[in-house]
């Protein structure tokens, strides 16, 4: 391929990328208004038939599990345990690796073992400051 | 069965009515939600976020529902001053973009000022065929629509090329070439993918853009 061909494809193609971001970053605004959020929630899915599949074969048990977990969640609020925005992030992505399901109850009883130890060191460390000074 | 439009507002009728109650009318509302509007819920993320895995789209989704349970508990949900589509619609886009950011917040250098954006979409267009097409879309005002179009078509392509039109739209206007790409994809994605992968992954993305100007009647302009 010449040069001026060459230069050209590319001259396309950066085109092309230029309507992708226009797409998704200019006309697709962060903050929706009610009306646009309403007009995407009617808007029919682009998902393929697998992903439909998948999605359906989640089940319900891991709404059960999130609803469980979720009372626990507000009983430790209510304890003035804040469960940090990460630690949520980190529940919610280690549901990932179990098919079909949430958290179980040995898994919560670990991440509360967990929150006290990191809860006790912090409240050590902060002790022996205090000492300190 | 589709469910009819009777039937789509009793169901929103009956949401509205146990996410305004206690615990146990809300928890019973989030798995209406489930029950009703999973494919549509995870439809919007996958809007958004194209390049997110079922994996991803499951925890995004899950975020959702959590959103709309703290929300009600809050009593921070009145059916009267919004509706319970626009709350999802909202819910669900804004959990997508946070996990976008959250995906590309170490690899960004920097977030893209809107006005530049606007200009070097603009600048990078005139130099080609394609901005012939495009004129002639804003003129007869379907701009939007080929957008819309483009939007509707990314999130069906497969999953490699789904990261690589993400992070050419992420990255704009910085044009990254194959090999960049693909560092960009083991640095995101933890993927290690050939350059050619990215090449043939990057051509099924221009084709599906290419694919919206001519469905929308403006595929004259461009070279095969």
């Amino acid at each position: 391929m010449t040069n001026t061909n060459e230069n050209k494809k590319n001259k396309e193609e950066r085109a092309l990328e230029a309507l992708l971001a226009a797409a998704f970053r200019l006309d697709f605004p962060e903050e929706l208004s009610d009306e646009q959020a309403e007009k995407l929630f009617d808007q029919p899915t682009c998902l393929s038939k697998e992903d439909k599949e998948s999605i359906n074969s989640w089940g319900t048990d891991f709404i059960e599990k999130l609803l469980e977990n979720k009372k626990v969640t507000s009983e430790r609020h209510s304890q003035d345990i804040i469960v940090s925005e990460e630690l949520e992030r980190e529940v919610v992505g280690i549901n990932r690796d179990k098919e079909g399901t949430g958290l179980d109850e040995e898994t919560l009883h670990k991440i509360d073992e967990e929150r006290k130890k990191a809860l006790a060191e912090e409240e050590k460390k902060k002790n022996e400051q205090n000492d300190e000074s | 069965m589709s469910a009819t439009n009777n039937d789509l507002e009793n169901i929103i009728e009956t949401i509205d009515i146990y996410l305004i109650g206690d615990e146990n009318e809300i928890s019973e509302a989030i798995r209406l939600v489930d029950a009703n509007f999973k494919e549509r819920i995870v439809g919007i993320v996958h809007r958004r976020a194209p390049s997110a895995n079922v994996d991803d789209l499951r925890d995004i989704y899950q975020k959702v529902l959590l959103e709309i349970y703290k929300l009600a508990k809050e009593g921070k949900y009145d059916p009267d001053k919004g509706t319970l589509k626009a709350l999802i619609g909202k819910i669900a886009s804004n959990e997508a973009i946070d996990w976008l950011r959250w995906k590309y917040a170490k690899k960004r250098t920097r977030d893209t000022n809107k006005d530049v954006l606007v200009d070097s979409v603009a600048e990078t267009i005139r130099d080609s065929n394609i901005h012939e097409a495009w004129q002639c879309a804003q003129q007869n005002e379907q701009r939007d629509i080929i957008l819309d179009t483009i939007r509707s078509m990314i999130p069906k392509l497969k999953l490699r090329q789904r990261q690589v039109a993400e992070i050419i739209k992420e990255e704009f206007p910085n044009l990254l070439n194959d090999i960049e790409i693909k560092e960009r994809i083991m640095q995101i994605y933890n993927e290690d993918v050939t350059a050619v992968a990215v090449r043939s992954a990057k051509k099924e993305v221009y084709k599906k853009v290419k694919e919206a100007l001519t469905t929308t009647g403006y595929g004259d302009w461009i070279d095969d």
